[in-house]
């Protein structure tokens, strides 16, 4: 049982603050992603817990003892590295093995938690080699091998995977995955990879400018985004913004985008409510966006626009067909876009029950939005 | 040969005027090289040759044999001042100075070093940029509070000479060693701490293993430094506690009165084979500890 | 704000563990105390003592009556000062610049792809490795007419050649020159080697592509995106020359007569054999703002130079 409890915690280097009172509760067991753009704090944060670097202000609760002025060592924590930080002139047995031997752990004892930790990450044959007679993937399962020989109470991990290449990075991802579901530890995960972030997270804290901006589990936080900067952060490609006005009449709601295109929307009375009177920013991703065809034409409760495709891109399981709007783009995520090509001017429908409406002024979501479409 | 030359390109075709401009280049260099080996050659020569012969034929000649006399009066008869037991004594006090001297200078500027990069606290900055301040300046500036404060403690020996060369060689060693543990990544550092190591533990287990090349650059600095300092050891010692570059400028034959230019030169020879074979030995780290100490100081 | 979504920990349950911490900075406060003592004993408090009997009028034993600044105007008064001072701002230019070219000339020779090139740099560099004393010593009878080069051309049959620049007052401090050169050429040879080996090669074969001349190369390419090294060499020559002391001492002891004394010389005379401390801790100062002034200049060429890469 390991929760950690960040309390009104704030960092500072001289006058820059760099994290600004948070306050995170994280429960026992639970793997949380920080992830943010590069600079928000995310390392300044997790080195904070590890007690690498001193607290300005506030307090550290692990398991509920204030740890805010221990020393790492006093803190049962292990910690991975974006760099791995392996010993360099120490075999990875004398690596693996080092942290017990500093915590006075018998001789035997300590052969025997090495070699099972090495049984489990697949290391053995690696044992008796130094760091840099290892590729990067056998770094990485050394790194993780001297945090768990450990067995510590609460693991935290900066970017252990960024420096590996795109498909150990997955493979990777997969079997941290799989050793947090089988060991049941807190962890604490950094990254600015937001892929990494979905797929790992039990609950992920989406951070800016030293600041939470959303803390939720991934899904929520990929459905219905706090505000506009963790809509645009999460997901790829990226969801599409578009700035509308909203007009009242007797007829209903008006969207308007920029330049002469504009749609009436009847479902959006509570809209107009919500900002009368004010733009809105309407952000579709872009699975949720729909080119119309013959067949399939425009359906009730959508909001459609005529676009022009400038390019489509096939990855394979899906293309990616980017739209242009006035200075504007919009992409397109869809199974097959092979009867279209470049050049087209087609319509693009937006599910309304998808659309997330954001306040232009402070870039919150507009939560009565979506309901009221629905 | 080195590929990294700058000018491959003179080489390259063997027009006759390419094959004459290299021929200069040679004749150049060999000319340059006669003119800074030709001073050691010539103490070499007349260490051996014999005294009334360099009287005779002056001392830029060839040896008409070749003798050992002047070896061993240089080194054991030669006198320093009314101390006529040769050059040998004056060798172990240098010896006795450098490797006290050298050990501990090291050891200490090792641990600033490491202290300064790997546990930064708020002015340690600042603490550095003080140790390091003294590098530039001239002994001069320190000769009479150092003769008072060696007269204090009564260390007007070659004890003082190593308590002396503490105090101007921990900039120098600190500068090396910090130069060298920044590239040490902090991460290293952190995760031993997570593992639970300490200051001593981390610098013993992690940072000591990684140190070896600029142990042996700093080594050989303070070695080569200290060995050939003069000012310090003619001013603050005396008598039999001179080190060997104040006793060879106070050499003379073991007769006195007319100089033994053979004996004179043997003991140049001795005063210079440690650092010249330390050179021989190691010139790589040598130049390295030149152009680094040199540059960043 | 609060993310949690349970409740919040109960409040701390025990007092916070101080003892790792403590012990740990404890022992790097320890670790630090030799260097801070040393520091501020060796360099600090003594620079300062240094400075406050220069302002005094001790002679032969240290004293604390005050006379301020008076001292070093009165220096000037002292024939052998000027003689000193004088010394240092003919000895050190033309050594600066003796010095600079060879080693220069040498490090471009060598860099031309020179077949035992790790010989020559041996040879040339080995003079570093030998004490100044060594060196003077060396020297001395080389340039003694009466046993080195003058006696040696005169053996020849060349009677009337003469050599003697070691004894002539207008000349002696110029063979120190010769000897320091001799020691230092090797050095400016090494780091600037060390400085062409940087240089991208990209470059250079870009200009060769373009048909340049290796002489235009090097002028226009390569020494130029070396300049800072040459800068470097430049101040380390002038904080060498300021400082050269055992070599004339070894070399001509300071003579003939006061001929080649310099201020180094004059500062550990004056202190130890003259009783003068007032007067030596007033010429070592004025070395010391001497040594201010060439750390000026370097570090606002630094400056000046790191801001323009940046435009
Ligand atoms: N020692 C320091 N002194 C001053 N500022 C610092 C220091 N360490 C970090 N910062 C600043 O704190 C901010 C947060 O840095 P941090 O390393 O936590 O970012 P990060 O979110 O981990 O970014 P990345 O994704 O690039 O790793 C940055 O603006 C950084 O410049
Ligand atoms: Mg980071």
């Amino acid at each position: 049982m390991a929760t950690i409890d960040i309390k009104s915690v704030e960092k500072s280097f001289g006058a820059l603050k760099v994290l600004k009172s948070l306050d995170i509760h994280v429960q026992d067991g639970e793997l949380l992603v920080l992830v943010g753009p590069s600079g928000c704090g995310k390392s300044t944060l997790l080195s904070m817990i590890a007690g690498l670097s001193d607290v300005s202000k506030g307090n550290l609760l692990i398991d509920g003892d204030d740890v805010t002025r221990s020393h790492p060592r006093d803190r049962d924590i292990a910690m991975v590295f974006q760099t791995y930080a392996l010993y360099p002139t120490m075999t990875v047995r004398q690596n693996i093995s080092f942290g017990l031997e500093m915590r006075r752990v018998p001789k035997a004892e300590r052969t025997r938690a090495v070699e099972d930790v090495a049984a489990l990450l697949q290391i053995t044959h690696l044992l008796d080699r130094k760091p840099s007679q290892l590729s990067g993937g056998q770094r990485q399962r050394v790194a993780m091998g001297r945090a768990l020989v450990r067995d510590p109470k609460v693991f935290l991990l900066d970017e252990p995977l960024s420096n590996l290449d795109a498909k150990l990075r997955v493979e990777m991802r997969t079997e941290i995955k799989k050793l947090h579901e089988r060991l049941g530890k807190t962890m604490i995960y950094v990254t600015h990879d937001q892929i990494e972030a979905m797929t790992l997270a039990t609950r992920i804290a989406v951070m800016k400018d030293g600041e939470i901006q959303q803390l939720d589990v991934p899904r929520v936080i990929y459905d219905e985004p706090a505000n506009m900067f963790v809509a645009s952060f999460i997901g790829s490609p990226e969801i599409n913004f578009i700035p509308c006005d909203v007009i009242s009449s007797a007829q209903g709601v008006t969207l308007q985008t920029e330049g002469p295109l504009s749609e009436t929307v009847d479902t959006m009375g509570a809209l107009a409510d919500a900002v009368p009177g004010d733009g809105v920013m309407l952000g579709i991703r872009p699975e949720d966006v729909r080119l119309v065809t013959a067949s399939d034409p425009k359906r009730r409760g959508e909001f459609a626009l005529p676009l022009r495709i400038e390019v489509i891109e096939p990855t394979g399981a899906e293309d990616l067909v980017t739209l242009s709007f006035g200075e504007r783009t919009v992409q397109c995520k869809m199974r097959d876009a092979g009867q279209w090509s470049s050049g087209d001017i087609v319509t693009a429908a937006f599910d309304l029950e998808k659309t997330k409406f954001f306040s232009l002024s402070s870039g919150d979501r507009i939560v009565a939005a979506r309901q009221i479409a629905a | 040969m080195s590929d990294s030359s700058a000018a491959t390109a003179a080489v390259s075709d063997g027009t006759l005027g390419e094959v004459m401009g290299r021929l200069v280049l040679y004749a150049l260099l060999v000319l340059l090289g006669v003119y800074f080996i030709l001073p050691l050659a010539i103490v070499v020569i007349t260490s051996l040759r014999e005294q009334g012969e360099i009287l005779r034929n002056g001392v830029l000649s060839w040896p008409e044999e070749v003798s050992a006399r002047a070896w061993r009066e240089a080194m054991f008869n030669s006198c320093v001042g009314t101390d006529c037991r040769g050059m040998a004594p004056y060798f172990w006090n240098s010896v006795k100075m450098v490797v006290p001297a050298t050990a501990t200078s090291t050891i200490l500027g090792a641990i600033t070093g490491y202290a300064l990069t790997k546990f930064k606290f708020p002015g340690s900055e600042f603490f550095f940029a003080a140790t390091i301040f003294g590098i530039f300046l001239p002994a001069q500036l320190f000769l009479l509070p150092t003769a008072q404060m060696l007269g204090w403690l009564g260390a007007t020996n070659i004890w003082g000479l190593v308590i002396i060369h503490n105090l101007y060689g921990l900039a120098f060693t600190t500068l090396f060693f910090r130069n060298y543990y920044v590239q040490i990544p902090d991460e290293i550092v952190a995760a031993a701490r997570i593992d639970g190591a300490g200051f001593f533990a981390i610098f013993r287990r992690i940072v000591l293993p990684l140190s070896p090349p600029i142990i042996v650059v700093v080594v050989i600095w303070q070695f080569t430094h200290i060995w050939n300092e003069f000012l310090y050891g003619a001013t603050f010692t005396t008598g039999t506690d001179l080190p060997i570059t104040a006793a060879l400028y106070a050499v003379t034959g073991p007769k006195g009165g007319i100089r033994d230019y053979g004996v004179e030169a043997a003991a140049v020879i001795i005063a210079a084979l440690p650092t010249l074979l330390v050179y021989v030995a190691a010139g790589k780290y040598f130049v390295r500890g030149l152009t680094a100490g040199s540059l960043k100081g | 704000m609060t993310f949690s979504t349970s409740e919040q920990a109960a409040a701390p349950r025990r007092r916070p563990r101080l003892d790792s911490r403590v012990t740990e900075r404890l022992v790097i406060g320890l670790s630090l105390t030799p260097a801070f003592i040393i520091t501020l004993i060796g360099t600090f408090i003594f620079l300062g003592w240094t400075v406050l009997m220069s302002m005094t009028d001790s002679t032969l034993f240290p004293s604390t009556d005050f006379v301020g600044l008076e001292g070093y105007w009165q220096i000037w008064k002292y024939p052998r000062w000027q003689v000193a001072a004088g010394n240092l701002f003919t000895f050190g230019p033309i050594y600066m610049l003796v010095c600079g070219v060879i080693g220069i000339g040498m490090a471009i020779a060598i860099d031309q792809n020179v077949r035992g090139e790790n010989i020559f740099r041996a040879i040339y560099l080995y003079p570093m490795a030998v004490s100044f004393v060594v060196a003077g010593t060396i020297w001395r009878w080389i340039l003694n007419p009466g046993t080195g080069v003058e006696a040696l051309v005169q053996g020849m049959g060349f009677e009337s050649f003469v050599f003697d620049w070691i004894t002539r007052k207008d000349r002696a401090i110029y063979t120190v020159i010769i000897a320091q050169v001799w020691q230092h050429a090797g050095f400016v040879m090494a780091l600037v080697l060390a400085g062409l080996r940087t240089v991208n090669r990209d470059i250079i074969n870009a200009a060769m592509i373009d048909g340049a001349p290796t002489h235009t190369i090097y002028r226009r390419v390569i020494l130029p995106s070396i300049a800072p090294i040459f800068v470097a060499v430049f101040f380390i020559l002038s904080q060498w020359a300021l400082k050269t002391y055992d070599i004339i001492l070894a070399l001509t002891g300071g003579g003939p007569g006061i001929a080649t004394d310099v201020p180094s010389i004059f500062v550990r005379d004056m202190m130890f054999n003259r009783g003068e401390i007032a007067l030596a801790s007033v010429a070592s100062v004025y070395m010391l703002l001497l040594l201010f002034t060439l750390m000026a200049i370097y570090k606002s060429y630094q400056v000046i130079a790191r801001r323009r890469t940046k435009q």
